[in-house]
């Protein structure tokens, strides 16, 4: 019998052992560890004439507190100048928390991983070609707007996160990043 | 010729009996009704030419038996079906056998334990480990045994009860006498619970469930082992299952000793090793859908004359993909991948484990002691501690520098419950058994990392009590509970912490009657009250969901929710034919529900429709129903039919996730050979579309109907350590189909046809 008292008791302590000894485990009142947010809360797009004869132009859009809870600060039109050539350059940040990461950078070197697409209405004179390449297919950091006759319209700016599944084509993948900018050639 | 034989086989019976055969087997035999003997019953020992007749009072006996097994047969008036009852003699043997020789229990199977239970609670009783064709599978989809249970899933590795169209914190779960408590916030959020270990499964629902507390809305599921044979000293059981469609091996070894030495000892100890790759549906595969999972528990204790005496301790480890195809970020995605005829995600068979995926670990730590004053006065104490961690990993998107390390989970949460309750039976008299209690929990909610509910500590208290009265043919059963529920949230908004503080309290009560109309026909009728408070995800949750592309929005001043139900159920069973009907209707006020909201939202990512948790009054109403028609012995005939319909009756909407009506017709064909038993069954299986959804409250519309058809066939070899091999077909036909209740639909078919094969070995 004792034989077997020793044994439920040594059962015992061991799974209050198990029980207890895990490694020290947060506790509900003390104050949560934040995972720095992964999060893109802004882009802009910032356009340069290849002869420096226009003035550049930036259109941003800022929402500091990521999907949900505060609106967006800023989600601004973009003015173009008719009949013009523009290289644009997308610039992405993370400023939540008084973070400053450059997301774009690590876009670039996920290059294999990453599209963008630029679809402009059809009611805009606008032609927008990628000019960067992973080796393989476009990224579309890097592009160049090329405006006709004064016009308005939306233009759609995704970026794709296609891991292993990149084909050159928009439809594959997770949406980073789908803005929908105003734009005014005049 | 034939007289021959009878000769030789007489002779031969006299000759082995003359070996060492001098035991007896006496007892008496009482009617469950009234409780008296009965008189002059037939007592027969199969296949053996003995027996004996009662006399006025119920006693008999039987002598010059040998230490063998028997099957008793003991039968009473013409027109009731005998009843059977196996034991194995070693020694003289006395029985109090408490008969029923009515419906309850009609049927011929060889029951070694004996004992109908008449509650006027509807409680259905299952074997889970009898039940080999369902062995190797999640608990959700196991459970689906029981009539009017059916299982949320989201793919083929995460799997939760419904009962009556309801599931999640409106299904109390109690494994080994603790109320599971787990994260249970989500339909992907399946219960932590390894189905191997219990044998029993027992559905309650009515008056019993007020033992267990609030959110017992819809039922309660209990989970047991088997009870500790004290003949056996060591009984071993292994389960083994190999599944086709995704390469599933999973092996489960339960060991149950009883000690001779020291009469009241025993112990268990059981272990489940699980691990599937991806799933196939007919046309591809799903990418990242594979699990592994590693579960034991140990269990000993002692249990003689007045004391019990019991420890257990469990732990379930899961880590499974969440297929990769189903993490979206907008709603054209989702779009996109619901058109597309397969999905992006390409892939082929792998047992590898990427991101998305969850890692699931849960302990239970749980002390019994009982001590039976008495025959009829009983107390039983129940202590356990369970701590469950969950933890959760995105796709990594790779851009701040701290997603390149990959073991980091996007967050963790850790939820620790204590909880006890103290239990009073008293049998007052041979009608009235009244039972009461207390239980209290106390249960604290950490997380870290991305923000999905706050931290928080939730106590509980409450008390209940239930009567019994049974008398003749009648039944009645009442039970009531209070309970006073207070949750402390402790929340940074802004860096700030603040901490709102919830109390809630109510009183649930049931009421349930049953009447045997005749030793074939029984009607229960139940009705009463239950509540639950809202869980912390209806009051905090807030943010994106990557799973649905939604965000959604708790809701802080959430009342508690309250549902009067009334249900009847409608039981005939006779010798060719079993019937079981379950008619119910619930009358919920404050349900509490995830309501589309008509503005999307503006994010970086697109636009977003928003989901908030509300409440509104709610109708639902149902049936579960099955027969059995037995045309031969060896053929049976099953239909199946659940349906349920939920409905504002104030402003007609419906509210989605009902599960769809489904009918089932199938047969299972059983041949006994001397020695091994065969039997071969198919099944089709209908779900129909559900068109009770309100236009455009979901992404896309509910899938249309389907049917399946699976089959199996088994082989069982009839000896004291019975080995059983079954071989099933799940999508006989590779149909390729879509459910309602499978997350996955938006994106991927359901699986295509799966082998399978299992193996049970039972060794005394």
């Amino acid at each position: 019998m004792k034989k077997y008292i020793k044994i439920i008791m040594s059962i015992v302590v061991f799974t209050m052992l198990v029980v207890a000894c895990k490694k020290d485990k947060p506790v509900p009142t003390s104050p949560p560890v934040e995972n720095p947010e992964e999060l893109i809360t802004t882009c802009k797009v910032q356009f340069t004439d290849p002869n420096g004869v226009n003035p550049s132009v930036e259109a941003i859009f800022k929402d500091l507190d990521g999907p949900g809870g505060n609106a967006p600060s800023s989600f601004d039109t973009i003015r173009l100048l008719p009949n013009a050539v523009y290289n644009a350059y997308v610039l992405l940040l993370n400023e939540s928390n008084g973070a400053n990461d450059n997301i774009s950078v690590e876009v670039l070197a996920e290059g294999s991983d990453h599209l963008f697409c630029f679809g402009p209405d059809a009611s805009l004179n606008l032609g927008i070609i990628k000019t960067d390449s992973d080796g393989t297919y476009e990224i579309g950091l890097q592009s160049q707007w090329t405006t006709g006759n004064a016009s308005v319209g939306n233009t759609l700016i995704r970026l794709k996160h296609q891991p292993g599944i990149k084909d050159g084509t928009c439809e594959p993948g997770a949406t980073d990043l789908e803005l929908s900018f105003v734009t005014e050639i005049n | 010729m034939k007289i021959i034989i009878r000769v030789f086989m007489v002779l031969f019976l006299n000759i082995s009996l003359a070996q060492e055969c001098n035991l007896s087997i006496s007892g008496k035999v009482y009617d469950l009704h009234d409780g008296i003997g009965v008189p002059y019953a037939k007592v027969q020992i199969k296949d053996f030419q003995l027996g004996a007749i009662c006399d006025s009072i119920g006693n008999f006996q039987i002598q010059q038996l040998c230490p063998q097994k028997y099957t008793l047969v003991f039968s009473h008036h013409i027109g009731c079906e005998p009843v059977k009852l196996e034991i194995d003699l070693k020694k003289d043997t006395i029985l109090q056998t408490v008969l029923e020789f009515h419906l309850l229990e009609y049927e011929g199977i060889d029951v070694v334990d004996y004992k109908v239970d008449k509650n006027s609670s509807v409680q259905l009783k299952f074997s889970l480990s009898q039940n080999a064709l369902m062995s190797g599978n999640t608990l959700g989809k196991q459970l689906e045994v029981i009539p009017g249970i059916r299982s949320l899933n989201t793919g083929n590795s995460i799997s939760k009860p419904i009962i009556h169209g309801l599931h999640s914190n409106r299904v109390l779960i109690v494994n080994n006498g603790v109320k599971q408590e787990g994260q249970q916030w989500g339909s992907e959020h399946a219960p932590e619970i390894d189905p191997n270990y219990s044998s029993e499964v027992t559905l309650v629902k009515g008056a019993s469930t007020v033992q267990f507390g609030s959110e017992a809305i819809a039922g309660v599921i209990v989970l047991e082992p088997d009870k500790i044979d004290t003949a056996v000293p060591l009984k071993i059981r292994y389960n083994g299952s190999y599944g086709s469609n995704g390469n599933v091996f999973g092996n489960s070894l339960l060991i149950v000793h009883s000690s001779r030495k020291f009469k009241g000892v025993y112990a268990r100890i059981q272990g489940t090793q699980r691990i599937g790759g991806n799933n196939k549906t007919p046309k591809y595969y799903l990418d990242n859908t594979g699990f592994k999972e590693l579960n034991f528990a140990v269990n000993a204790g002692y249990e003689r004359n007045k004391i019990l005496m019991d420890v257990y301790y469990s732990q379930f480890n899961t880590s499974l993909g969440i297929f990769s195809g189903s993490h979206i970020s907008n709603l054209t995605d989702l779009q996109n991948a619901y058109n597309a005829s397969e999905p992006y995600n390409v892939s082929s068979f792998s047992y590898k484990i990427k991101n998305p995926r969850q890692e699931i670990s849960h302990q239970t730590l749980r002390l019994k002691g009982k001590y039976n004053f008495t025959k009829k006065t009983n107390l039983a104490l129940v202590v356990g501690r369970q701590v469950n961690e969950r933890a959760e990993f995105d796709i990594h998107k790779a851009y701040s520098d701290s997603v390149f390390d990959a073991n980091k989970p996007a967050f963790r949460l850790q939820l620790v419950t204590n909880s006890g309750e103290l239990i009073l039976e008293h049998k007052i008299n041979e009608h009235v058994n009244t039972k009461m209690g207390v239980t209290g929990s106390y249960q604290g909610n950490a997380y870290a990392g991305r923000y999905f509910v706050p931290n928080f500590i939730r106590k509980n208290i409450g008390s209940f009590a239930i009567v019994q009265y049974d008398w003749k043919t009648w039944a009645i059963e009442a039970g009531i509970r209070g309970d006073y529920s207070n949750l402390h949230v402790y929340k940074y908004e802004n860096k700030i912490l603040t901490e709102p503080i919830y109390n809630f309290q109510n009183i649930s009560y049931s009421l349930g009657l049953v009447k045997e109309f005749s030793h074939h026909f029984l009607v229960k009728l139940n009705g009463g009250k239950a509540w639950r408070p809202p869980s912390i995800n209806e009051l905090y949750s807030k943010g994106l969901h990557h799973g649905s592309a939604s965000i959604e929005n708790g809701r802080v001043d959430l009342k508690k929710e309250e549902s009067y139900a009334i249900q009847t159920n409608f039981e005939y069973k006779s010798k060719k034919i079993q019937t079981y009907l379950d008619v119910y209707y619930n009358q919920f006020s404050n349900f509490i529900y995830l309501r589309p909201s008509l503005e999307n939202v503006l994010t970086i990512q697109g636009a977003f429709p928003q989901y908030n948790y509300e409440q509104t009054a709610l109708n639902m109403g149902g049936f579960d129903w099955q027969l059995d028609y037995k045309p031969f012995e060896s053929l049976s005939v099953t239909s199946k039919y659940a349906v349920v319909r939920a409905e504002n009756f104030q402003n007609k909407t419906f509210i989605v996730g009902i599960p769809a009506d489904r009918l089932s017709l199938g047969f299972l064909y059983t041949k006994k050979f001397k020695k091994i038993q065969m039997n071969i069954g198919a099944e089709s299986l209908y779900t129909f579309e559900q068109k009770r959804v309100e236009f455009e409250s979901d992404f896309v519309a509910p899938p249309k109907a389907y049917s399946l058809i699976n089959m199996n066939v088994g082989i069982k070899t009839m000896n004291k350590n019975p080995i059983e091999i079954v071989l099933v077909c799940n999508n006989l036909l590779n149909t390729t189909y879509r459910d309602y209740l499978n997350r996955y639909r938006y994106f991927a078919d359901d699986l295509g046809i799966n082998f399978g094969i299992k193996l049970k070995i039972e060794l005394k």
